[in-house]
């Protein structure tokens, strides 16, 4: 019973998706979806009134680039923001402090808008380990459940891993789809 | 999933709500006081919100085919919150908007725009600080709310349903709008639960909880009558300082669960609770960024700075006198409808990081498909499910050392060897074979670590074999009409094409179902799929069979009327060429929530009349006319112009009613309060007929319906100083007469007669059937005293005039006097007539 049980879930792993429904990503799909990733510091973030809403455009000097071809800044859209005394606040979108420094994961839509892939899911942090070494994290979010593309659960888990080998996984997921 | 709020106020203090809204705190620095943002229903037409897609919907899809289906789910979305009815606030579909047209009344504008692809929409309210005080206390009160939807309809497709979005994006839809109407994320696995979680289905879409959310912040006047409240305190131990934002849920555990979340005090009060016999826990909020734990919008103090929750602690059940880890030596409380349990008190121990994950995904299989919510078989054989959450559970494919894991209430049994790690990070847990089910529905399942535990409602749904269909054919007889083959098919099944439910038109000689084809366009293939009300779906077991439109199209329209005057209500009249218009599926919009449809009436595929509502200040001009039928989506331009009203104007208001106290409808011979203006000197005509004037004044008249008319759709017009004011009716057909009321010894009863509880009352009423036609049980309802008696015998008594006789025991419960007895069948009262209770 438990062997045929083990052997179920192997068999579960291996057949192809037909999962419910999902919308976020694991580290890699993450890599995937974004057209730009940086390594950047958040020199400003304005909100701007558009129609009855309000978008905060955040910018970023650019430190390092990961993915993507980017100038020396860039910058994206987030919705809500404060505007004097108006205030627009959407759950799961951060709110960045100049000087700040993240990697960011962007994604640039036909429109040629660029905004935060999966809002709050699209930022790490930059943290120091006991050892000292420079790691980046991600707050735990709301997260995926199963990978569409393969059917398979991946795990949400917060990111923390080193900066080092983030920066091995961007490159071997970007060659990878190249 | 995102909500979004502006809040720009000075706001009056009030005792918080307590549930997941979004709320202020109020007064000087540290208070408690709360002020919830929300729709002002007294000030809304009808009490009702409209919700209006963008017309420019269509283009901005990935799939412009597949715009009309998502209208129809946006449309059932809609009656999902309509439909709550311990809700005072009704919502409505009010079809398609233009966003260059200005807007007065409150309502949802729906949209869709490039979002990333890992962002399915966010909901958001706006204000502008107006306070308003109402009943219920004080709110902000929301001037417009906004959907927003990722515009690429790949992000709501999965695998297995193919083609169709329908639960995926039905399920966000419904979400974003309750975010709209108020309600902030839950962790119940109800729909304001994040998709991480969510345990709701296209069939059953809102839990327990979303109804309690919508109803204590939207309340009717009997909400508390019919509900329970549980109210207390979450406190720290040893300090006893406040636990703020601590989640405080109530569940049973074969039913589903109602939450709330304490105040800067700690205190917390659950309302809208159904009568039963719950359990308490209190669970921290999940770990997530300091500004948004859980996706949990903070609290605001009277500075606009959000107010961060207490740090995390151990969740612990509540136990008389103290609180447990171990759910088997919870206590159990009871609600009651009318009362509040008071005084619950947790003490909880504060901990310094989250142990276990606070976000489980838990999947169940069919086959291949992985399948969330976890439904599980009751009857099948495949009774293992997979967990995956943030961390705590299993790591380097090993098992968390001490982890257990348990159902609420004990059942469903999890063998000794049944929880195991499973590829690297995951959890299966296997449901011992033997175990029995006594009802189906929701079981929740307890994780536990030495220090701490994790409750997941919703964990899985046990269900029946999912619905499977082997073939749809053309009816042979009417080619509108399809006859589906399948297997688990059962009367409560939905058949939806793509997004567009199918109704069932009855069945053929073997009980297959045969479904009205929704009105599609030439061309086009659907997918169809079928929805058990437990939840299963075809989609699970199948890929979904296909139907192709070989006719149809949109056509066009003309409007028989041109113009309507602001601030009134008139009968719009609409002529289609070529369309399909289908009662219960076609939706007729405007493209403003200052103009609303109130009612709706399809004489005919090709002809529509709608009591059309217009706002005071609505913008004076031309504007459209949109309809939605099925597959088909029509729009006139600039059809119907709203003209300035003319002060002496008669006005008239649908919000008909009888003017018999207990009586309902409108009949040949009834006597009706219609409300309007400039009605004084009014003379009326209801269908072709003059209608007698009963009673005048400055804010409507009464009338008497002719006593000849002909049931059916009918014409109220008002004519004065020269104008004329018209709206449509539905006059029904004439309800029951109570000819006499006798007690058990054939002797008429009053009051030197009068009938005691526990006596027989033998009721003669005509006008239930024709003379010597039996009458079923089932369609009568008599009230006495306001309270219902069932009905023990009908029987024919008389050929002329047609009469019956109903006899019921008199409960115990009516109070003695003179009361009032109402007879009812299929919804039409009779006139009550007054019989003597004695003590």
């Amino acid at each position: 019973m438990c062997r045929l049980a083990v052997l179920l879930a192997f068999l579960w792993l291996s057949l192809p998706a037909q999962a419910t429904t999902i919308i976020r990503s694991s580290l890699d799909d993450m890599i995937g979806k974004s057209t730009l990733i940086v390594r950047g510091r958040v020199l400003r973030s304005a909100a701007q009134r558009n129609g009855n809403q309000i978008h905060t455009v955040v910018q970023v000097q650019v430190l390092e680039q990961l993915k993507g071809s980017a100038a020396a800044q860039v910058e994206f859209v987030l919705p809500g923001g404060n505007l004097g005394y108006l205030r627009q606040a959407v759950p799961g979108v951060p709110e960045f402090s100049a000087g700040a420094e993240h990697v960011f994961f962007l994604w640039t839509g036909k429109s040629g808008r660029t905004l935060l892939l999966g809002l709050g899911q699209g930022v790490l942090d930059f943290v120091k380990a006991a050892n000292g070494e420079t790691m980046v994290a991600r707050q735990a979010i709301q997260a995926q459940v199963v990978d569409r593309g393969t059917g398979l659960p991946v795990d949400p888990e917060a990111i923390y891993m080193k900066y080092a080998e983030f920066r091995v996984r961007v490159r071997k997921v970007v060659g990878g789809s190249q | 999933v995102r909500f979004f709020v502006a809040i720009l106020a000075m706001i009056l203090a009030v005792p918080s709500s307590g549930y997941y809204h979004f709320v202020r705190y109020t007064g000087p620095a540290g208070a408690t006081q709360s002020v919830p943002l929300k729709f002002d229903v007294s000030a809304l037409p009808n009490r009702t919100v409209m919700v209006l897609a963008s017309d420019q919907g269509a283009g901005r899809v990935s799939q412009p085919e597949a715009f009309p289906a998502l209208l129809n789910l946006i449309r059932e979305a809609c009656q999902t919150w309509n439909g709550v009815s311990t809700s005072d606030l009704r919502v409505a579909f009010g079809g398609m908007y233009s966003p260059a047209t200005a807007q007065t009344t409150p309502g949802i504008d729906l949209d869709f725009e490039e979002l990333d692809p890992n962002t399915q929409g966010y909901g958001s309210m706006i204000t502008f600080g107006q306070t308003v005080n109402g009943p219920n206390g004080s709110f902000v009160s929301v001037t417009r709310s906004i959907v927003r939807l990722n515009r690429d309809l790949r992000i709501f497709a999965t695998a297995s349903s193919g083609p169709s979005f329908a639960e995926a994006f039905f399920l966000t839809v419904t979400h974003e709008l309750g975010h709209a109407l108020g309600l902030q994320h839950t962790f119940t696995a109800s729909t304001m639960s994040t998709d991480v979680i969510r345990s709701t289905a296209l069939s059953r879409p809102l839990d327990a909880d979303d109804i309690a959310g919508i109803s204590t912040l939207y309340p009717t006047s009997t909400l508390s009558e019919r509900t329970g409240a549980i109210s207390g305190r979450v406190l720290f131990q040893g300090t006893n300082e406040a636990v703020h934002l601590a989640s405080v849920v109530a569940i049973r555990p074969s039913g589903q669960a109602v939450s709330a979340l304490t105040d800067r005090d700690g205190r917390f009060r659950m309302a809208a609770i159904p009568p039963g016999a719950y359990q308490l826990y209190v669970h921290p909020l999940p770990l997530g960024r300091r500004d948004t734990p859980g996706d949990v919008t903070l609290p605001l103090d009277p500075n606009g700075n959000s107010v961060v929750g207490s740090g995390p602690f151990d969740t612990v059940f509540y136990q008389d006198g103290g609180t447990t880890r171990d759910p088997r030596f919870a206590s159990f409380l009871t609600v009651s409808a009318g009362a509040t349990t008071e005084n619950v008190q947790f003490a909880v121990r504060r901990r310094t990081a989250h142990r276990l994950t606070e976000q489980t995904t838990i999947y169940s299989y069919f086959g291949s498909t992985a399948v969330k919510p976890a439904y599980v078989d009751s009857t099948g054989p495949n009774r293992t499910i997979v967990a995956t959450g943030r961390g705590g559970l299993v790591s380097n494919n090993t098992a968390t050392a001490g982890l257990s894991v348990s159902f609420l209430g004990g059942t469903p049994l999890i063998p000794a060897d049944g929880v195991r790690p499973y590829a690297d990070s995951f959890l299966a847990i296997d449901i011992d074979s033997a175990s029995t089910f006594a009802s189906s529905g929701p079981r929740h399942l307890v994780f536990s670590l030495p220090d701490d535990i994790y409750v997941r409602p919703n964990a899985l749904i046990l269900a029946q074999t999912p619905p499977q269909i082997d073939a749809v054919t053309v009816n042979p007889e009417n080619a509108r009409q399809a006859v589906v083959f399948g297997r688990n098919l059962r009367g409560d099944s939905r058949y939806y094409f793509d997004g567009i439910r199918a109704s069932v038109a009855g069945s053929d000689s073997l009980g297959n179902p045969i479904l009205n084809i929704p009105p599609g366009i030439r061309g086009t293939r659907s997918a169809i799929a079928v929805y058990n009300s437990d939840g299963m779906n075809s989609l699970f077991v199948q890929t979904a069979p296909t139907h192709l439109f070989e006719t149809g199209d949109s056509g066009f329209l003309n409007l028989r009327t041109a113009a309507i005057p602001a601030g009134s209500e008139s009968i719009v009249e609409i002529e289609g060429v070529g369309t399909s218009f289908t009662d219960g599926l076609t939706a007729v919009g405007f493209g403003t929530s200052d103009i609303q449809v109130r009612k709706l009436w399809v004489p005919s595929s090709n002809r529509l009349l709608a009591n059309v509502w217009v706002a005071p200040e609505a913008a004076i001009g031309p504007v459209s006319v949109n309809i939605t039928s099925g597959f088909q989506v029509v729009t006139a331009p600039l059809a119907l112009t709203i003209r300035s009203a003319i002060a002496s104007a008669p006005a008239l208001s649908s919000s008909i009613v009888n003017a018999v106290s207990g009586q309902s409808g409108i009949f040949p011979g009834a006597l009706i309060t219609v409300p309007g203006q400039n009605l004084a000197n009014a003379t009326f005509v209801i269908g072709d007929q003059a209608a007698e004037v009963t009673q005048a004044t400055a804010s409507g008249v009464g009338l008497r319906v002719p006593a000849n008319l002909t049931p059916g759709f009918a014409l109220l017009r008002a004519t004065a100083n020269n104008e004329q004011a018209v709206i449509g009716l539905t006059i029904e057909a004439r309800p029951p007469v109570i000819a006499s009321v006798t007690g058990s010894s054939n002797v008429a009863v009053d009051g030197s007669q009068p009938v005691r509880a526990g006596d027989l009352v033998r009721i003669t009423v005509t006008g239930l059937a024709d003379a010597g036609q039996a009458v079923a049980m089932s369609r009568l309802r008599v009230l006495i005293g306001g309270i219902e008696h069932p009905v023990i015998e009908v029987l024919p008594v008389g050929d002329s005039p047609a009469s019956h006789r109903l006899n019921v025991i008199l409960s115990s419960q009516v109070q003695s006097g003179s009361q009032p007895l109402t007879v009812a069948i299929d919804g039409r009262t009779s006139a009550p007539v007054n019989v003597v209770v004695g003590q």
